[in-house]
This record gives C-alpha cells, sequence and structure tokens, in this order.
C-alpha cells in the first residue's frame, strides 16, 4: 500500500455514503447520508461534498456521470457519483488500517 | 305666539314685533342647517357607495393578483447567493450544487414560504463557500507561485541543492 492510498476522514466519509446510496448517489443524497454518519462528529457542507468529490475523482476512486436536466431543479442537471473498484479498495486499506490500530488499543487497554 | 307675547303688556308693540322676527330667523336657519346637514351626508353615502367601494374591490384584487403572481414567478433561490456559487466553482460543478440546492429550495418554499426558504438558502451557501473558495484560492495562487519559483531557479536565486526540494514542494501542492 503506498503512501498516497490512504484515506482522509472526510474521505472515508464519503466513499462510505456512496456505496451505501448506490444508484441513487447524487450531491444532496451524498450529503445527507454523509451528514448522518458524521453526527454529532462533524458539520458537513453541500460544498465541501463536492470538492472532495472532485478530489476523489481525480485520485480515480470515484467517477460521475450527468443526468437529463429537470425542471424542479431549474433545468439543471443531476451529477451521479460512483465509487470504482480502486475506491472500493481503498476504503479497505482505510478500514483494515483503523482495525489494526484499534486491535493495537484493545490490547494495552487504551481502549476501555 | 303673538298671543303669548300678548300676555306681556309691558312691552311695546315694536318690541313684540323684534322678538317674533327674531324667533323665526333662528328657527329658519336651523332648518337650513338640517337641510344642509342631511344632503352633505347623503352625498357622502352616495360617494362611498359609488366609488369608495368598487374602489376599494379593485385595488384589493390588484393586490391579490399581485401576490399570486409574484409567488409564481419568484420561486427561485436567491440570485446573489446563486451568483457567489457562479464566481467560484468551475460551470458544471456549479451547475450541479445549484441544481442540488435549488431541488431542495423549493421543497423548503413549498412546506415553509419564502423568507424560510431563503434563509436556508444562505446559510447553505455560505457553508459551502468556506471549501469552495479554499480550492478556488489554492488553484489561483499556484500559477503565481510556479512562475515566481521558475524566475527564481532562472535567476539562480535558488541553489542547486534546493531546487529538488521546491520542485518536489510544488508536486505536492498541485496534488492535494
Amino acid at each position: 500500500m503506498a503512501k498516497g492510498d490512504t484515506l482522509g476522514e472526510f474521505e472515508l466519509l464519503i466513499l462510505a455514503a456512496l456505496m451505501m446510496l448506490g444508484d441513487n448517489a447524487y450531491g444532496m443524497t451524498i450529503h445527507e447520508q454523509t451528514e448522518k454518519l458524521a453526527e454529532g462528529l462533524r458539520t458537513v457542507s453541500l460544498g465541501a461534498v463536492y470538492t472532495t468529490l472532485d478530489r476523489l475523482e481525480q485520485k480515480g476512486y470515484v467517477k460521475s456521470w450527468f443526468a437529463n436536466p429537470t425542471p424542479e431543479r431549474g433545468g439543471r442537471s443531476k451529477r451521479f457519483f460512483e465509487i470504482t473498484g480502486t475506491g472500493e479498495l481503498a476504503v479497505k486499506n482505510s478500514m483494515k488500517l483503523a482495525g489494526n490500530v484499534l486491535a493495537g488499543l484493545q490490547e494495552i487497554g487504551g481502549l476501555t | 305666539m303673538t298671543e303669548t307675547l300678548a300676555k306681556f303688556d309691558y312691552l311695546t308693540s315694536r318690541t313684540r314685533e323684534l322678538i317674533i322676527h327674531t324667533i323665526l330667523e333662528v328657527s329658519g336657519s336651523r332648518i337650513q342647517n338640517r337641510v344642509l346637514r342631511t344632503s352633505v351626508f347623503v352625498l357622502t353615502k352616495f360617494f362611498i357607495v359609488v366609488f369608495f367601494f368598487p374602489l376599494q374591490i379593485i385595488v384589493s384584487g390588484l393586490v391579490l393578483l399581485a401576490s399570486v403572481f409574484r409567488q409564481r414567478v419568484k420561486v427561485g433561490p436567491p440570485r446573489n447567493a446563486e451568483f457567489l456559487f457562479y464566481v467560484f466553482m468551475p460551470p458544471q460543478n456549479c451547475d450541479a450544487v445549484v441544481g442540488d440546492l435549488e431541488e431542495r429550495y423549493r421543497l423548503i418554499h413549498k412546506k415553509f414560504g419564502r423568507r424560510r426558504a431563503n434563509f436556508w438558502y444562505w446559510t447553505q451557501a455560505v457553508r459551502s463557500l468556506g471549501p469552495i473558495v479554499w480550492v478556488w484560492t489554492k488553484k489561483i495562487s499556484l500559477k503565481p507561485f510556479a512562475a515566481a519559483v521558475a524566475w527564481a531557479i532562472a535567476k539562480g536565486l535558488i541553489g542547486h541543492d534546493s531546487r529538488l526540494a521546491v520542485l518536489v514542494e510544488l508536486y505536492r501542492k498541485i496534488r492535494s
């Protein structure tokens, strides 16, 4: 696992939300899901969600496409997102890392 | 009246005439006043019925029409808040973000009205613009920074040992 493959806290949240949402993953639903996951721990803004999704797309963890414009969105199209295989692998690696840390801390009784 | 005045025998005929004349004049003006008051009252009522009520109906109708028209035309987020996204975001992303916000804005507008929906939109705009502006600033400041580094290397201000470090730092900035 190269150094750049690890995910930040917010990136992990977004990718987890994408995995949970499946086909219905666009800006607003991702925002809501991320807020649910981070409830009581941090605030999530729609702007932060989009900038992170852009970054993840540049890294190749996420792919996106535009749907047809709809009148309830003022004639603007939805941008749907989907996690890629590399993205899923990155999530797995991050979870494995978190699991190792947790196991290590539990061994010494650091977390009660 | 003349008979009544006849009881007062100590009054001269001239005085009696004067008293009768005065009484008649006063009662006459009272009648005149009453006629005047009645006609003013009738005219006022006439004016209210003929002009004021229809005018009131027309004005309230216009007000109602204007409010309905305004509601139909103005179901949209505050333009100034929307414009901020257009300033700091690339067009494709901007359309997606503004579309998402507008979708939710319309729901809130339907449930809670325009004022609360506008407040919600402004809150979202202010919260969202922080990270967007930060990314925009990084992107904008990267080019002058790269130009300054290139100029410094060309001028020999940055030595051989530090060139690699600067380039690595620049690469990390681009990656992040």
